[in-house]
């Protein structure tokens, strides 16, 4: 990992240049959920809790998601308006939709908070998904996914807004 | 025949007297050119206006001059050249052996008659309204924006018009038109006013969120062709393309016109059905502009201003120096140990499990009481499907 953020490029390709801001670790989950195959997890966390909890990116999913019992944790109900369902690879999910803000802690740089758009589900049966319209649409993100799967490789993000 | 360029530029110096006068009637601020003059042979015209939709008189000027004006310098007046049924690049040659027959057979002139053809404004008020059609596609998360952008341009043109044909008015005596002629321009912008007025009207009145529908791989085609078009000064290409733009938006605006509609005689149920319907179809950017409008009409109802809430796009922001650190080694107890705990939490710090179980709650309580929650790594391990 470099510490500015600009890992590929070389300096005579300065259009190709991201200044990322902060770089995290990424993980590649493959063999971890059966044969499917699944994207990459970061680490993410939320500012009124300690701890840390793996995300699965989600460039396929509206919003983000996350189970009902990490929604009572943070205090979003799953059975408010309003509601929306949402189509997943286990089939259609339903459940409320919040605005919640969520923080990719970096290794090097900065963090970055994101006030994304999270589908509170009770059918969801999956890890937390930080997906493209709620969250992913606004940051700048690069993935190095490391030298093989299940290998840690880096996850470089910026806030679009600088 | 001379080459239409020297031709414009040398022949029709003089008729520059006249076009100043109508450009005041015609153009926006700004435009330092002037207009493209179609021009070959012996016959050349330039379109000042052509009344409306199915057919309309064109307005231009023919060379011819009596001696007279060309000892003055003064071209032949604005006058109708012909009737058209679709405007499309002259046919000048045509034109002139028309012209020779009078005015009635310079319809020949125009190949794709019995076309449907819309209005066609003066040269630069038609790149501007094209200006506002032919967007390229964007986002939809942008194309509010274009369209209060167009509607604040459309006000400005209206406003020109108004001024531009008090100019007219007030010009006569300086630019030695005749009175009849002055009227007859003043006439035409009058009724390009009532030709632009309830077409950009139409378009005005839709609401953004009823104007997102418009194919946007259509606007980009347009958006190219017009673009070839305008770099090579082709006036009547772009009034063709904007006829036939402007059919096929009326079309798309009627679509979601009656959408819309519906969805106004509805309650709260038919519009949540609707927001929920269009994040379905992943069109976000409608779902989000018919909850603002919900939430406008009905200030009373919490849900829409919580659909506003939570469909408004992400904002990302920096947010203190790094405080997270590597997981390697969570990472590696996980692979080797993460089969054993399919459905449920495990709480982790380095390679140890403080806590599992199938509730976060649960599992945060036993992990806060048996080391605190900070550094701890909560990860959920999905059942297989």
């Amino acid at each position: 990992m470099t510490t500015d953020g600009r890992p590929h490029a070389g300096d005579d390709q300065s259009p190709l240049r991201q200044n990322y801001r902060g770089a995290s670790e990424l993980v590649v989950l493959v063999k971890r959920w059966g044969q499917r195959p699944m994207p990459a997890a970061v680490l993410c966390a939320f500012e009124e809790l300690e701890e840390e909890y793996d995300a699965l990116l989600d460039t396929a999913s509206q919003f983000c998601v996350m189970r009902a019992d990490v929604g009572e944790v943070l205090g979003l109900d799953p059975d408010v308006q309003p509601r929306q369902q949402l189509r997943t690879l286990d089939g259609t999910i339903e459940g409320a939709l919040h605005k919640h803000t969520v923080c990719l802690r970096a290794i090097v740089g900065e963090n970055v908070a994101v006030d994304a758009s999270w589908l509170v589900s009770r059918d969801w049966r999956g890890p937390i998904v930080l997906g493209w319209m709620g969250f992913l649409q606004s940051i700048a993100f690069g993935c190095d996914p490391g030298v093989t799967l299940d290998d840690v490789g880096t996850f470089y993000f910026a806030p679009l807004s600088g | 025949m001379q080459d239409s360029r020297t031709a414009t530029s040398g022949a029709f110096g003089d008729a520059e007297a006249l076009w100043r006068s109508t450009r005041l009637l015609a153009c926006l601020p700004g435009s330092s050119e002037l207009p493209h003059w179609e021009s070959a042979g012996q016959a050349r015209a330039t379109v000042f206006f052509a009344e409306e939709g199915r057919g309309g008189t064109l307005w231009g000027m023919s060379e011819a001059r009596t001696p007279e004006e060309e000892g003055q310098g003064l071209p032949r007046e604005v006058e109708p050249i012909g009737r058209c049924d679709y405007v499309t690049r002259v046919n000048a040659a045509a034109l002139e052996t028309d012209q020779e027959e009078g005015a009635s057979g310079a319809r020949g002139a125009f190949p794709h008659t019995g076309a449907g053809a819309t209005a066609i404004l003066p040269p630069q008020q038609d790149v501007s309204l094209l200006r506002f059609r032919v967007q390229p596609a964007p986002a939809l998360s942008r194309y509010t924006a274009m369209i209060h952008q167009a509607v604040a341009n459309h006000a400005k043109v209206v406003a020109l018009m108004h001024e531009s044909r008090r100019y007219a008015e007030a010009a006569s005596p300086l630019c030695q038109l005749s009175s009849e002629t002055i009227a007859r321009v003043a006439q035409n912008m009058r009724t390009a006013e009532n030709v632009v007025n309830p077409i950009m009207g139409e378009f005005f009145s839709r609401r953004p969120e009823q104007q997102v529908g418009i194919d946007p791989a259509l606007l980009a085609t347009f958006e190219n062709a017009v673009r070839f078009a305008a770099a090579h000064h082709d006036v009547f290409g772009l009034a063709r393309m904007a006829s036939e733009l402007q059919s096929r938006t009326s079309a798309a605006l009627s679509n979601a016109s009656d959408r819309v509609a519906a969805v106004e005689a509805g309650s709260v149920a038919d519009l949540n059905a609707e927001i929920q319907r269009l994040l379905s179809a992943g069109r976000v950017s409608d779902a989000r502009a018919i909850a603002a409008r919900a939430a406008s009409r009905m200030p009373g109802s919490d849900v829409f201003a919580q659909w506003q809430e939570v469909l408004a796009p992400p904002r990302a922001r920096l947010a203190g120096k790094a405080t997270g650190r590597s997981r390697r080694s969570e990472q590696a107890w996980l692979r080797e140990h993460a089969q054993d705990y399919k459905g449920q939490w495990v709480a982790l710090r380095g390679d140890m499990l403080i806590a599992a179980g199938r509730l976060l709650q649960e599992v945060r309580e036993r992990a806060r009481k048996a080391a605190g929650l900070t550094e701890i790594l909560f990860h959920f391990v999905p059942e297989d499907p």
